[in-house]
This record gives structure tokens, sequence and C-alpha cells, in this order.
């Protein structure tokens, strides 16, 4: 007879209870999570009924973009960062294709694939709403900071350039062709030329706000992963940030702002999220019944 | 000796990009090294004084500081800066103007005090109306903000920062003060450009005349007055008022990425100051190219020029003067200015015309603010002109007139040159290179890492150690991406195109797979780890507890339906909002400042190589 069952021998009824609550097999929660999860993509999206100041600030930001400027989108997006970035990605560019707002497509620092990905859902957006590339949008591609030991002085280095010179920065767009000959890039040359910027990334460089906001003004938007939003809250408060757009959350509000006839990814993706956040906070109380159950035991 | 020549290298490198942040970008040099504009002309005991603003910055560097001077004349026709200048500067300890003042307005009191109003460029990037108080008019005091347009603009639905107060002209009356400012602000849907009004009994507080509101609003199709109105100055005429305005038209030219302000000067009358008329020979003045190529304009030649022009863009329907002035910024310039009809017709011009060069005189392209005030019979204007088309060295010179409409220059020079160059002290800009340099070290530091993984998996291989087959792995990884990612993998020429394929197979379909894996993987640990951790084993952790579920709700509809039958502040969503505002945000900036710090003392200990494990 091992220790652990000796143990359990001498509990009583309620605290071996207890303790069986909280020493789950992990495998018991992976498999829950997956049918909770797997089952609320069959049911009807709930409404989001909610609109965060952050989200809401973001729109009314990128809305108030004048006829004469352009919104750069800085795509730093990948495949591993796409559950939550997708849905704020498509719900921007539905914004701004609908508001007719020109904007240019970069990925300046670390995200190689973020531009790629991005030109697979504009090619099906801008057909659906009759955009033409090189003049309601165009796609610069990416552009690499330095190695990883010094990345910070490098990715400022690469802003305040990019900003000052977008032209220098990216001579040709993601395709080759030499930024000089799309319409829209003629009258894009610097920062200063743009209403806004929106970075989209797993976590935007905060080298936007000391290399490029504070030195031009340009407002910025980041959207971002949930789980970072934190970090980008108090810039939003002291106003550095003109909007944050918080994972599928962000995106989701951004949808319901948009009015959209039919759910968006993002509000579609709000419902397993509800519940396996439900789920989490079921999980997290079983856990302290069992620990409060065998408290007296401990003690 | 290696590591001695190693802290000094250290020592001497840091030191150097410390000293490119902190030491300034200039030394010396006036405050009104770069420009001069917004004058204001203000009757004293002993003559004319003109308070204008000065802009400071070097060359290229966007670090710009504005700052109020003084000149002074006692015949209206020599100006001499004052001693003590500037007058207003910038405040560190008030960040509604942190920029520094502009286009000041100051009016003499009764009992012969000054009063200073100005606008306030902050931080935030919002203008603001301020005043400050002197007895003499040279020392000034008790800056404070006045009014602005956020309130209005904010009411209306648009975006305070766009709410521009470009210039500003206040008059004296016996109840009080009105003052006229150049603004732009939204009410509605509708964007306002032009001349407001508002008034105050004391100064301090201000009313916007809503109901009137723009008072003057710009005429797109005068053409010259497109785009806005920079600068205004408001005086009595006798029968009424007079306000002269500058009205802009912002344009980009062919093969120039830089916008021109194309400026002339306007007049309208008003008996009332709420209405107003604009004069029929508006525009009334402008740089000097202007003047010359107005008074040919019935030339053939010129005419000739003029259709030339209209033929390069004919889609722009550009009067006939404004088009003139347009020909010579577009590359016509010295065909038109040059060319025998030119000639021919020059020698019609006045003596004062022909005295100096057209393109030499300071205001030979571009014209800005402006101050009139009445003399005698007639009115003096001073007036900034620049030599540039983009108006980068706007300096201030005079005109006069007898009936306020037609305007004559005093001189061809200005009557106040700007301050002297500052010394660039080749810090700020020699940043680049220290950046590039710091690259360049990056990427050695790559090498080296590259270098020691090679050496290490390497001997293990040649060692025949139990797990070389990992080193083996990480070999091929190596070589193949590198073959893929650098040569082979090229889209073009065409005959690389397999390894093309291969390249997005390795990228795309392995390391963001990858990676889009792990993310899942992730949520999966995140739910057992939450089950596991979070335990009431103290208040704390309660607390910690609580916040986090509460915070989990509020993110997710689910949530928010659950508590919608709570009243409005009590809802979950309402809730997490307040932690995250009232305890996540201070703590978490506390947190940054608190590794801000700590960073900055690790920092300094490389610096210094107080810290020895790193050499």
């Amino acid at each position: 007879m091992d220790s652990r069952q000796h143990d359990m021998n001498t509990l009583t009824g309620w605290q071996r209870f207890g303790e069986r609550l909280q020493s789950l097999d992990r495998r018991i929660i992976y498999g829950v999570l997956v049918v909770v999860t797997v089952a609320a993509f069959a049911l009807k999206p709930l409404p989001v009924t909610h609109v965060g100041p952050e989200a809401r600030a973001a729109f009314e930001a990128i809305d108030s973009c004048p006829p004469d400027k352009v919104i750069i989108f800085d795509s730093s997006w990948a495949m591993w960062t796409q559950a939550e970035n997708r849905a704020q990605f498509l719900a921007l560019v539905e914004h701004m294709f609908r508001r007719d707002i020109k904007f240019v497509v970069t990925s300046v620092g670390l995200a190689p694939f973020g531009p790629k990905m991005a030109q697979e859902e504009l090619d099906r957006l801008a057909e659906e709403h009759g955009k033409k590339y090189g003049v309601d949008y165009v796609n610069l591609g990416f552009k690499g900071a330095g190695g990883s030991a010094v990345v910070s002085a490098p990715l400022g280095f690469l802003l305040d350039g990019f900003a000052r010179d977008i032209h220098a920065t990216f001579p040709a767009d993601l395709n080759g062709t030499p930024v000089g000959e799309l319409p829209l890039m003629q009258r894009v040359k610097t920062i200063r030329d743009a209403h806004l910027v929106v970075s989209i990334a797993y976590e935007p460089a905060l080298e936007w706000i000391s290399f490029v906001h504070a030195q031009f003004g340009t407002p910025l938007v980041f959207a971002c992963m949930s789980i970072v939003v934190p970090n980008y809250a108090i810039y939003f408060e002291s106003g550095q940030l003109a909007g944050i757009l918080g994972g599928t959350r962000g995106a989701a509000e951004y949808e319901r702002l948009l009015d959209l006839k039919e759910p968006g990814e993002g509000t579609e993706l709000m419902t397993p999220q509800s519940f396996v956040h439900v789920l989490m906070i079921v999980f997290i109380i079983m856990g302290n019944i069992g620990y409060l159950s065998t408290l007296g035991r401990r003690r | 000796m290696k590591r001695k020549l190693a802290i000094g290298i250290t020592f001497v490198v840091g030191l150097y990009y410390l000293l490119e942040f902190v030491l300034p970008a200039s030394v010396g040099g006036g405050f009104d090294c770069r420009r001069m504009g917004s004058p204001c002309l203000v009757e004293a005991d002993d003559g004319t004084r003109l308070y204008y603003t000065g802009v400071r910055a070097l060359e290229g560097s966007t670090d710009t500081r504005l700052a109020v001077g003084l000149a002074e004349s006692r015949d209206g026709a020599t100006w001499a800066k004052a001693g003590g200048n500037p007058m207003l500067g910038r405040s560190l300890f008030s960040s509604k103007d942190w920029r520094g003042p502009d286009s000041p307005a100051v009016v003499r009191e009764p009992d012969g005090s000054y009063t200073m109003f100005y606008v306030g460029h902050g931080p935030d990037d919002v203008d603001r109306v301020m005043r400050a108080t002197s007895g003499d008019g040279l020392r000034w005091r008790g800056r404070r903000v006045v009014f602005s347009l956020i309130k209005e603009t904010a009411e209306a639905g648009g975006e305070v920062k766009r709410a521009a107060i470009r210039a500003l002209a206040v008059r004296r009356t016996d109840t009080g003060y009105i003052a006229y400012f150049a603004s732009t602000y939204r009410r509605g849907e509708r964007t306002i450009e032009g001349v407001s009004r508002a008034t105050s009994p004391d100064g301090l507080a201000w009313t916007l005349d809503k109901a009137n509101n723009p008072v003057l609003a710009i005429e797109p199709e005068n053409g010259w007055e497109y785009s806005t109105i920079t600068d205004l100055s408001v005086i009595d005429n006798g029968d009424g008022l007079s306000l002269y305005y500058v009205g802009t038209r912002r344009l980009y030219m062919r093969g120039s990425d830089k916008p021109i302000d194309t400026s002339l000067v306007g007049l309208a009358t008003s008996s009332d100051g709420i209405t107003w008329h604009r004069n029929e020979s508006n525009p009334i003045f402008g740089p000097a190219i202007w003047r010359v190529l107005r008074s040919l304009h019935d030339d053939p030649g010129v005419r000739q020029a003029l259709e030339r022009f209209r033929a390069i863009d004919s889609s722009v329907a550009w009067p006939r003067r404004i088009g003139l002035a347009l020909a010579a910024w577009s590359g016509l310039s010295q065909e038109l200015l040059d060319g025998t009809a030119l000639e021919n017709a020059a020698s019609r011009l006045s003596d004062q015309e022909k005295s100096k060069p057209l393109l030499e005189r300071f205001d030979a392209l571009s014209l800005s603010g402006l101050s009139v005030q009445r003399a005698g019979d007639g009115s003096v204007m001073a007036y900034c002109g620049a030599t540039s088309a983009e108006g980068q060295d706007h300096r201030l010179g005079i005109a006069t007139s007898s009936d306020g409409v037609v305007w004559r220059t005093a001189s061809d020079t200005p009557a106040l040159e700007r301050g002297e160059e500052p010394q660039n002290t080749y810090l700020t800009s020699s940043l680049t290179t220290t950046m590039q340099v710091f690259l360049v070290v990056g990427a050695m530091a790559l090498g080296l890492g590259l270098f020691g993984l090679v050496r290490l998996h390497g001997s293990r291989i040649m060692k025949g150690e139990k797990d070389s087959v990992y080193s083996m792995a990480f070999f091929i990884a190596l070589l193949v991406t590198l073959v893929f990612a650098f040569g082979w993998g090229q889209r073009e020429p065409k005959v690389l195109e397999p390894g093309h394929k291969l390249y997005n197979i390795i990228f795309y379909g392995m390391m963001e797979s990858f990676g889009a894996s792990t993310m899942g993987l992730l949520t999966f640990y995140l739910a057992s780890a939450s089950y596991r951790s979070f335990k009431l084993k103290n208040a704390e952790a309660g607390l910690m507890m609580v916040a986090a579920i509460l915070v989990m709700l509020g993110q997710v509809p689910l949530g928010q339906l659950l508590t919608a039958w709570l009243p409005e502040q009590m809802q979950v969503q309402n809730v997490a909002l307040w932690i995250s505002y009232t305890i996540m945000v201070p703590t978490m900036r506390a947190i940054q400042i608190g590794a801000a710090v700590g960073g900055l003392v690790l920092a300094m200990r490389l610096w210094l190589s107080m810290d020895k494990r790193r050499l």
C-alpha cells in the first residue's frame, strides 16, 4: 500500500471528495475543455452588448481620418497569433474599405509573415468592396530590425527612418513594384501624410510610441492579444495610444460598432471563449472547494 | 590588458551614446534663428513696439521651440530688437504651452500696462489661448489658459486635436476685450475654417460667439483662400473695423513632396465686427513675385505664359493672378521671368520694383503673418516674407498704405533679420551613425552565437556523444534553412522557383504551424494551471482570485448577460473596467517604472564595468 493510498484511507468521506476535487487528472480538464470549445461553436453567437472605451476610442480615431490622409497599417501578426489578430484585422479592414479610407500595409519590425498573411485576406475583401490595389491600399511588405541582442535600438532606428521617409525604407512593395509607380504612394511620403498608425501584433512594439508618436505626434492604435492588454492600458490612459483592440473581445466590440449584418469572426469566437472562461471559473471553484474541505486536516 | 581595453571601450562608447541624448543638438544662436512670424504692432509711449514669434530649430531637426520676441522703433522705419529677448519663452512648469508661445496679440491697458494673449501649443497637440500680463511690456508673468475650442469641438462630436487656433487678434474696448481668431473646428458634420469671435469683460472669462461664428468663413471659390486663414489683424478704420487676413492655399507641386503654402492678403470691413464684407480688390497684397506679376498681368507675353501653365494642368482653373505666381513656382519661373516678353514688360516696372533681382528679395516667394496699425494719415503693415516657396526662412518687413487697400513695401530688405544660427554640436545628428554601429555589433553578436552553436554541436558529434543525433538535426536544419533563405529560395530567376516553394514550406508550413500549435497547447496548460494554482491560501490570494474571476467574466458576453439584471455600475463588465483602470493600471505603471529604474541601474553597472561577470 503506497503512502497516498494510506492517506486516502484515513480521510473522512467529505475530505476524500475534496481531495479528489483537487487532484483531477489533467487529461479530464483537457477533454472537457475540448468538448466545451467544440460544442460552443455549434451554438448561435452570443450578442456583444457592451463596447469598452478602448475599442470605441480606436473606432473613432480611425473613423475621423480625413480624405487627404491615409492610415499606416503595421500588420505584424502571424499564424500563431491569428486566433485573435485575424479577427481584429478583418474588422479594421472592413471599416476602412467601407469608409473609403486609404491605407498602407507594412510590417516594420519582427513579423516577416505579417504582410503575406494580410495580403491573402486583403485580396478577398478588396474584391468584395470593389477596391483597387495601388489606389485604395498598398502592401509594402516586411522590413526587419536588427539582431535580437540589440533589437530595441535598431527597431527604433528603423521606425524613425520609416517615419521620415517611407519610400527610402520601402523602395518597392510586396510584389516588387517600385513604390513611386503606385498612385497612392505618390502622396504618401512621410508619417506626416498619415492620419494614424494601427499596429496589429501579438505585442505591438513600444517603439511606435517613443520613436513615432513622441516625435511626430501621429496617433496610434494597437491591436494586440488579450494577455498583453495590461501592458498597453497605461499608455491608453495617458493618451499616448488613441485606442486598443484587446484580443478577440476587442475585435467583437469593433464589429458591433461596425454594425455588421452577419456576426463577424470576432463575435463568433466570443461564444466559445465565453464558455471556456466560465469553465475555467468552474474548475477554479472546484479546486477551492476541495482545498477548503481538506483545510482542517492540513492544519 | 584585454579586460582593461574592453572596460575602456565600453565606457567611451556608453558615454558618447549618453551625451548624444543628454546634451542639446545645438548651442548659442538666436531664439528666432529659423524664422519669424505672427507680428503684432503696439503703440508705446516712446514709439512703436513689434512683438513677434521667433522659431528656433536646427536644420532638419524636429525639436522646434517657439518664443515671443520684441523689436522697437521710434519712426516706424528703423527697427531694432530689444535687449533681453525673448520676452516670453516656453515654460517648464506650464504644460499647456510646452512648445512655446505663438501668435502674440498684445493690447495696451488704460493704465499703461500690457496684456498679451497668445496661442499655446501643448504636448497633447491641443491649441489653447493663454494670457500673460506685464507692467512694462518686457517682463511677463501670470500665464494661464483663458479659452480653447475643446468643449465646443467635443460637443459637436469632433476630434479635439483637430480644433486648431492658428492666429489671434485682440481689441481692447471700453467694455472689455474682443478676440478674433483664425481657427478650424467641427460643427456637426461640417468643418469650419475661418475667423471666429469671442468676447470677455476681463480677459479671463471668455464667451465664444457661437451664434455668429465663424464671422468670416473661407471662400474656397476665391482660389487663393482655398485652404485656410493663417493670420489676421483687426484695426479701427474710422468708419468701422478693417480685418486684414492671410488666405492660404496648400499645394503639392509636381516633382516635390513638400507642400507649398501660397498666401495672399485679403481685406474685409465691418461696422459691427460680426458681419464682414470682403473688399472687391482682394487680394490686396502678397509676396514680391505676386506683386510684380500682378503689375504685368495685361502683358501679352505673360498671358501666353499663363496659358501654357494652364495647358500643363488644365484640371485646375486657377484664378489668373495666383496662376501667374504658380507658374513661377512650377518650373516656368526662369522662362517667365527671363523671357523676352517679360523683359519688355519689365520696363514698365517702378524703380522700386526694379531695384533688386526679384528672387533675391526677402519676401520673394512666400508671405505669412501680418499686423496692421493706423499711423498718421495712413496705415503701416508689418509682415513676414520668405525667399523660399516652402516658407522656411521668414523675416519681418514693413509696408505702408494711404488708403489701407493699395500697399507699397518700404524696402526690398527686411526690417528685422533673423537671429544668428546656432552651433551644431553634432551629437544628436550623429545618433544615426551610432545606431548603425550598434546594428553592426548586433550582427556580429548573432554571428558569434552561431559560431558557438556550431562549435558545441560539432564537438558532440565528433565525440560521438549519446544525443549527438540532435546535434546532427541542428546542422541539417541550419544548412537547409540557410540555403533556401539566402540562395536557392529566391523567386527570381525562374530556375530557383522549386527552391522558393521549399522555402515557403519551411517557413509557412512548418515554422508558423509549429508556432500556432504551441499557442494552442498553452491554452490547455493555462486551464490546468489556473485550476491548480488559484487557491484560497490567504486573504491576498483570495483577493487576486476574486479579481481574476470578475475580469474573466467581464471580458465575455456570457458574463455580461449573467449580470445584465444588476444596476449598470454593478454589471460585471463595468466592475472589470474599474478593476483594470483603478487598480491594474497604477500597479502596472509602478511595476514598469520600477523595472525601468532597475534597467537603468543595470545599464549603469554595465557601463561602468561594475558588473564584472559579463567581462
